[in-house]
C-alpha cells in the first residue's frame, strides 16, 4: 500500500476498499488563534505539553505504505518531541464512517485523520477543523508547495492523472506526447489508448476539455457536453478502460497500450521496473491526499504539532518519496532528488504549475449527474 | 418391459421411484435439499426482492429508477442479447461433438470427453485469464495473425464483445454438450436405421428422427447455457470492457460498490423475472409435441 | 405389390478377427417367406443388416430383382424392415409414422393419408392413427411397424425377430397375420428367428446358421424328415441322437448295435452319408420322438430295443415318455393321447420299434 494506493482510494472512495491511506492532515484552526499565530514548531509542541497530551492519535495509512509513514514521520516526531503517535487506519470509505459515528456519540478518539482531497465534501468538512490559512502551521507555508493549506487539512501526497506514454512507440529525439491535445492525436501518435474508469470520470472530461482547446482557468466549470463530444472521439482508440492500478501498469507492461492516464504514482513505480516511460504533468488532474485534525480531538494541540512537522525535514521526504514512488508537499525535498526523479517530480515549479485542480463547489454540485451520464457512455 | 414402453419415456423406462419408495421415504429424501433451499436461496433472495420495494419505505421507485435510466435497460438487453449469442454458439459447436463422443467409442471417445471434462475441472478463472493471454495486443492470436501476414497491426480483440463472447462460450461449452450427449447416447441405433431403411438420406435421417429426439438435451443445456450466461460475472469482468457490462457486474456494483441493496434487489428481480419469462416461451416453443415434455 | 428376388452370394462380415458371417450364399425366391433360424450369435442379424445396408460386407454381392445393391445405399435400397424392437420413432404419432416412408418419397398429401389409412387397416389399427407409440400395447405396435414397412409396397420384407418381445399366445396370433399379409400381399419376406416352431409354421424355406456359416437351407419339411447334420437335426425339431456302431451292411440292409439297449435295422443305406457306413464304423443315429412306437411287452418277444419308463410327461394333444434304455440311454418318445386307451405308466418295462424311414444317420462326432 504506498501512497498511490492512497490515492487511488480516494478516488474509489465510494468502494470500501481496504486500502491505506497516507494522508496530510491540516493544522488546526486554535482555540486561541492570536497566540499560535506566531509560535513556530517549538511553540506548538510546548502548548501540547502544557496541555498534558502526550500521544496523537492518526487515523492514516496501513500496509508498507503506513510502515513507511512511520518510518520517516512517526517515529521521529515521537524523538523530537516526546510526543508518542497512536497509528490507527483503514480505507478512506471506512474511516470516514467510522469518524461520522465516533462524531454523532460525542467520543471522537482519532486527533488527525488522512483523507483523499475528493472526498472533501460538505459533510466532511464539518468534521475538521478549521485551520484557516495555516498561518499557526509556519512551516506549511514556507516549505509547502503552492496551495499547500486546504483550509480543512494540509496536504501530504500529492500526485496527478500523468499523461504516460510508452518511449519504444515514441522515441527519444522523435515527436513524444506533451498533453492531452497529443493524447487525442491519433495520427501523430498512433495507437491503443487506456482511460481510467474508477469512478472519476472529471479526470477524463479535464483531459479531453484540455484537448479540445479549453484553456485552463476556462475550465471550470466543466462544459460536460463539449467533454463528452471529445471523448466520443477518442472512444474508438480507447482499448483499455482501467478498473485499479495494478491493470493499469500490466497493460503497460504487455504492450496493450501505448499512452495512458495513469496516477503519477504508478507511472514512477513502472519506471522503476525498467519500462521506458515518459510522463508529463502538462494537465494532469490532481490526486492528493491530505492530513487533518477532528473538530472534536482529544489533543489538538499534538495534531497541530504533527501536522507543522511534516512540513520540515526534506530530506525525509525525498526518501520518502523515494521509497514510495510518490512524492509529498514538501518543496525542499527537491533538492534531494535524484537527476532522474527531479525532472519529472510534481514538485518541480514547472510540473506543478501545470496541473489542473478539481473545483471542489462544482464536483460536489456535479458529481451524481456526471457519474451517471459517465456509466452511462462508457456502457454504450 | 420391452414391448411397452411406459409413457413419457421414449425409449422404455424403468419402475418410477414412488413406486420403490413410500411418500414418507421420499420426503425424508429430500428435507436436507428444501432446507439448503430455503435457508441459502428462498430467504436472502426473497429479502432482497422485498427490501427492493420495502426499504426504507414501500415505494416502487428503484424499478422506476430502472426504467428512467437508459445504462439500466441498455445492460439489461446487452445481457440477453450476449446470453443469446453464446447460448446459438455453444449449441452450433456442442451439438456435433456430443454427437461424435456419443457415436465414437474406444480411444477417440476418451479423448473427446477429456476435450471436455478437462476444461471444466478447471478454473473459471484460469480460463478467462488464458483467453487474456490469447487475446492481448501481442498475444498468441495477434502474434499468429501479424506473422502469417494476415494483419499488419494488432487487432483489437481483448476488452470487446467479442472477446468476452468468445471466452463465455468456451467456458460454458461443457454445459451444453453434457446434457446433448446424455440424452443422443441413449438414443438406439435402431431409430436412424430405421429412418434410413424407409428412405431417409442422413441429413433427413438426422432433421426429421435424432435431432427431434435429443431436443430434451438441447432443452436442458440451452437452457443451463442460457442462465448461467446471464449471471455470468468473472470472465465479462476479465475480458470484457465498459462497453460489455452486463447484468450481475452492475449488480455487483450496486451490492458492493454502491451498498444500495434496495435497488441490486430491484435490479435482481428484474433480471430474474425476463430469466423466467424466456425461459417460459422457450420452452413452450420447444415442447413441440406431448411426448417430448421436459420433466 | 409383388415380391422380388434377393441374392446373396459368397457374403462375409468380419469384424476385427470375429467373423460374424462367412460365404453365406442364398437364393430367395421372389414372394418366398425365408427364415434364417440360428441359435443366438449364428450371424442371422448381421447378415441382415447386410440385406439391409446398415453393414458393409467384408466380402461377397447382394442382389435384389437384377440389381447389384452391394453398395448402394440403405434408404435407396426400397427394403421393407421390421426391427426387433420395432423402432416406431417416440416422437410421431402413428399416422406419421407410418406416412414416414411415404414422405421420404414425396408421394403427394392427399396419396399419403389415403395409403396411411390402408395400411392401418391392413393391421387392423384404423382408429389409433392419432396415439402416439408409447400409447400402445406391444402387439400393437409391432402391427404399426408392419404397416409402416410395407406401406411404401417394398419387394422385399425383413423381420429381424420382430415377435421376440410378444407373449406365446399373441406370437402366434401374430405369426399366422403376418404369414397371411406376406400371402396377400406377395412380398418377399427373409424373417429372422431363433425359435424353430416359429421359423416351421411360416416359412417356405429356412435356412439354418450356425457360426456364421449356413448349416442348411430348405422347406420345412426337408429340413425336419432329412436334416443335413445333427445340429439341424437338433435344431429343427426334438431328436434323440444314439451312439451305434455298424455291423451289417448287406442286401437285407443295415443293423446298428446299440450295445446292451438292443439295435436298430434299417431297410437302406441312409440317403445322406456320403459313403455307406462298414461294419465297425461309429455311427450317431437321430430319431424324432414321435416316430418311435412303444410296444407293450406283450406285443412282442424279443423287441429290438429294451427299457424302463421313466416318466410320463402330459402335454396336452400327446404325451412324451423318457424311456431309459438297458444300455442307459434317455429316449424321448412322443405318442398322441388317446382317450380310454391304456398306456405304460413309469416304472414299466416296454419295448421299443423304430421305423426304418425315421431313423438319420451320421458319423460319430469327430472329437
Ligand atoms: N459390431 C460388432 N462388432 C463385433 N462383433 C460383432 C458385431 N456385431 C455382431 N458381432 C458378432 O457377430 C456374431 C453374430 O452376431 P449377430 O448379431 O448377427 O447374431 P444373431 O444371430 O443375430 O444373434 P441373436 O439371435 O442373439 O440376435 C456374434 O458373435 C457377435 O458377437
Ligand atoms: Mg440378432
Amino acid at each position: 500500500m504506498d501512497k498511490l494506493g492512497v490515492a487511488e482510494g480516494l478516488i474509489n472512495r465510494r468502494k470500501l476498499l481496504g486500502l491505506a491511506s497516507g494522508a496530510a492532515a491540516a493544522g488546526i484552526g486554535l482555540a486561541l488563534p492570536e497566540l499560535v499565530m506566531a509560535a513556530p514548531f517549538e511553540g506548538l509542541v510546548e502548548r501540547a505539553r502544557q496541555a498534558g497530551e502526550r500521544q496523537v492519535v492518526v487515523a492514516g495509512g496501513t500496509g508498507a505504505y503506513g510502515d513507511l509513514v512511520k518510518k520517516h514521520f512517526y517515529l521521529p516526531f515521537t524523538e523530537a518531541t516526546g510526543i508518542e503517535v497512536v497509528p490507527t487506519g483503514g480505507g478512506y470509505g471506512e474511516k470516514l464512517a467510522k469518524l461520522k459515528a465516533m462524531t454523532s456519540v460525542g467520543k471522537v478518539e482519532w486527533d488527525v485523520i488522512t483523507l483523499s482531497i475528493d472526498s472533501l465534501t460538505p459533510d466532511v468538512t464539518s468534521l475538521l477543523r478549521d485551520l484557516g490559512d495555516c498561518a499557526g502551521l509556519p512551516d506549511v507555508a514556507s516549505q509547502g508547495v503552492d496551495g499547500s493549506c486546504l483550509r480543512e487539512g494540509v496536504m501530504f501526497d500529492i500526485g496527478g492523472g500523468v499523461l504516460a506514454f510508452d518511449k519504444r512507440s515514441f522515441p527519444e529525439g522523435q515527436a513524444q506526447p506533451a498533453g492531452w491535445a497529443d493524447f487525442w492525436n491519433v495520427k501523430a501518435f498512433p495507437g491503443p489508448r487506456a482511460l481510467p474508469n474508477i469512478g472519476n470520470p472529471w479526470w477524463a472530461l479535464i483531459a479531453a476539455l484540455e484537448a479540445d482547446g479549453v484553456s485552463r482557468d476556462a475550465l471550470f466549470p466543466l462544459d460536460i457536453d463539449r467533454a463528452f463530444r471529445k471523448l466520443d472521439e477518442i472512444k474508438p482508440h480507447v482499448t483499455v478502460w482501467w478498473k485499479s492500478g495494478d491493470q493499469s501498469q500490466q497493460i503497460f507492461r504487455t504492450g496493450e497500450v501505448v499512452m495512458a492516464m495513469l496516477f503519477s504514482g504508478r507511472a514512477f513505480r513502472l519506471r522503476g521496473e525498467g519500462i521506458p516511460l515518459g510522463i508529463s504533468w502538462n494537465g494532469a488532474p490532481l490526486d492528493a491526499a491530505f492530513w487533518a485534525v477532528t473538530k472534536a480531538a482529544q489533543h489538538p494541540n499534538a495534531a497541530l504539532a504533527l501536522l507543522d512537522f511534516i512540513y520540515t525535514r526534506p530530506k525525509a521526504h525525498a526518501e520518502f518519496a523515494a521509497e514510495s514512488f510518490g512524492s509529498t508537499a514538501q518543496r525542499g525535498a527537491l533538492d534531494f532528488l535524484t537527476a532522474d526523479a527531479k525532472a519529472s517530480s510534481v514538485l518541480q515549479p514547472a510540473n506543478w504549475s501545470n496541473i489542473v485542480r478539481v473545483d471542489r463547489e462544482w464536483l460536489a454540485a456535479n458529481r451524481e449527474k456526471v457519474l451517471q451520464r459517465w456509466s452511462m457512455w462508457i456502457a454504450s | 418391459m420391452r414391448a411397452k414402453p411406459l409413457a413419457g419415456s421414449p425409449f422404455g423406462g424403468r419402475p418410477t421411484s414412488a413406486q420403490e419408495y413410500g411418500p414418507g421415504l421420499s420426503l425424508l429424501l429430500v428435507t436436507p435439499l428444501v432446507l439448503l433451499l430455503v435457508g441459502g436461496f428462498l430467504y436472502p433472495v426473497g429479502k432482497l426482492f422485498w427490501g427492493s420495494v420495502f426499504v426504507p419505505e414501500a415505494t416502487f421507485a428503484n424499478y422506476a429508477r430502472i426504467l428512467q435510466e437508459p445504462l439500466f435497460l441498455l445492460v439489461l438487453c446487452r445481457t440477453f442479447e450476449i446470453a443469446f449469442v453464446v447460448t446459438a454458439l455453444a449449441l452450433l459447436l456442442g451439438y456435433p461433438v456430443a454427437m461424435a463422443m456419443a457415436r465414437v467409442s474406444g480411444r477417440t471417445a476418451m479423448l473427446i470427453a477429456a476435450c471436455v471434462l478437462i476444461p471444466l475441472w478447471t478454473s473459471v478463472l484460469v480460463r478467462s485469464y488464458a483467453w487474456i493471454v490469447l487475446l492481448q495486443r501481442n498475444g498468441v492470436v495477434n502474434n499468429a495473425l501479424i506473422e502469417t501476414g494476415l494483419t499488419g497491426t494488432p487487432l483489437r480483440l481483448l476488452y470487446t464483445q467479442g472477446a468476452v463472447i468468445a471466452a463465455m462460450t468456451q467456458v460454458l461449452l461443457p454445459f451444453m454438450i453434457l446434457p446433448i450427449y446424455s440424452v443422443v447416447r441413449n438414443i438406439p441405433d435402431d431409430f436412424v436405421r430405421a429412418a434410413r431403411n424407409l428412405g431417409a438420406g442422413s441429413l433427413q435421417a438426422f432433421f426429421r428422427v435424432t435431432l427431434p429426439l435429443s431436443l430434451p438435451g438441447v432443452t436442458a443445456g440451452v437452457l443451463i447455457t442460457f442462465i448461467l450466461s446471464l449471471g455470468f460475472y468473472i470472465t465479462p469482468a476479465l475480458v470484457g470492457g465498459p462497453g460489455t457490462l452486463m447484468m450481475s457486474t452492475l449488480i455487483g456494483q450496486q451490492t458492493t460498490e454502491l451498498l444500495d441493496w434496495p435497488f441490486a434487489g430491484a435490479l435482481a428481480a428484474v433480471l430474474l423475472a425476463a430469466t423466467l419469462l424466456l425461459v417460459i416461451v422457450f420452452r413452450r416453443a420447444l415442447a413441440l409435441n406431448k411426448g417430448f415434455k421436459l420433466g | 405389390m409383388d415380391g422380388a428376388s434377393v441374392s446373396v452370394r459368397g457374403l462375409g462380415k468380419r469384424y476385427g478377427a470375429v467373423r460374424a458371417v462367412k460365404e453365406v450364399g442364398i437364393e430367395v425366391r421372389s414372394g418366398e417367406f425365408l427364415s434364417l433360424l440360428g441359435p443366438s450369435g449364428s450371424g442371422k442379424t448381421t447378415l441382415l443388416m447386410m440385406i439391409a445396408g446398415f453393414e458393409m460386407p467384408s466380402e461377397g454381392a447382394i442382389r435384389i430383382g437384377d440389381r447389384d445393391v452391394t453398395y448402394v445405399a440403405p434408404n435407396r435400397r426400397n427394403i421393407g424392415m421390421v426391427f426387433q424392437r420395432y423402432a416406431l420413432f417416440p416422437h410421431m404419432t402413428v399416422a406419421d409414422n407410418v406416412a414416414f416412408p411415404l414422405r421420404m418419397r414425396k408421394v403427394v398429401k392427399a396419396e399419403i393419408a389415403r395409403r396411411v389409412t390402408d395400411a392401418l387397416a391392413l393391421v387392423q389399427l384404423q382408429d389409433f392413427g392419432k396415439r402416439l407409440p408409447a400409447e400402445l400395447s406391444g402387439g400393437q405396435q409391432q402391427r404399426v411397424a408392419v404397416a409402416r414397412a410395407l406401406v411404401f409396397e417394398p419387394p422385399v420384407l425383413l423381420m429381424d425377430e420382430p415377435l421376440g418381445a410378444l407373449d406365446k399366445k399373441l406370437r402366434e396370433q401374430m405369426q399366422i397375420e403376418i404369414k397371411r399379409l406376406q400371402q396377400r400381399l406377395g412380398v418377399t419376406v427373409i424373417y429372422v428367428t431363433h425359435d424353430q416352431e416359429e421359423a416351421l409354421t411360416m416359412s417356405d424355406r429356412i435356412a439354418v446358421m450356425r457360426n456364421g456359416s449356413l448349416e442348411q437351407i430348405g422347406s420345412p419339411t426337408e429340413l425336419y424328415d432329412n436334416p443335413a447334420t445333427p445340429f439341424v437335426a437338433d435344431f429343427v425339431g426334438k431328436t434323440n441322437f444314439l451312439e451305434a456302431v455298424c455291423q451289417s451292411c448287406n442286401g437285407t440292409g443295415l443293423e446298428f448295435g446299440l450295445g446292451q439297449s438292443g439295435f436298430i435295422h434299417l431297410k437302406e443305406c441312409p440317403p445322406n452319408l456320403p459313403s455307406p457306413p462298414r461294419p465297425g464304423d461309429k455311427m450317431r443315429v437321430a430319431v424324432r420322438p414321435e416316430q418311435i412306437r412303444i410296444l407293450r411287452p406283450e406285443d412282442s418277444d424279443s423287441p429290438p430295443l429294451n427299457g424302463v419308463v421313466e416318466a410320463v410327461i402330459f402335454v396336452g394333444s400327446f404325451r412324451t415318455f423318457l424311456v431309459r434304455l438297458a444300455g442307459g440311454e434317455l429316449v424321448h418318445v412322443q405318442a398322441s393321447t388317446d382317450h380310454g386307451i391304456a398306456h405304460p405308466q413309469e416304472g414299466d418295462r416296454v419295448g421299443l420299434t423304430i421305423p426304418s424311414q425315421a431313423v438319420q444317420v451320421f458319423p460319430e462326432r469327430r472329437p
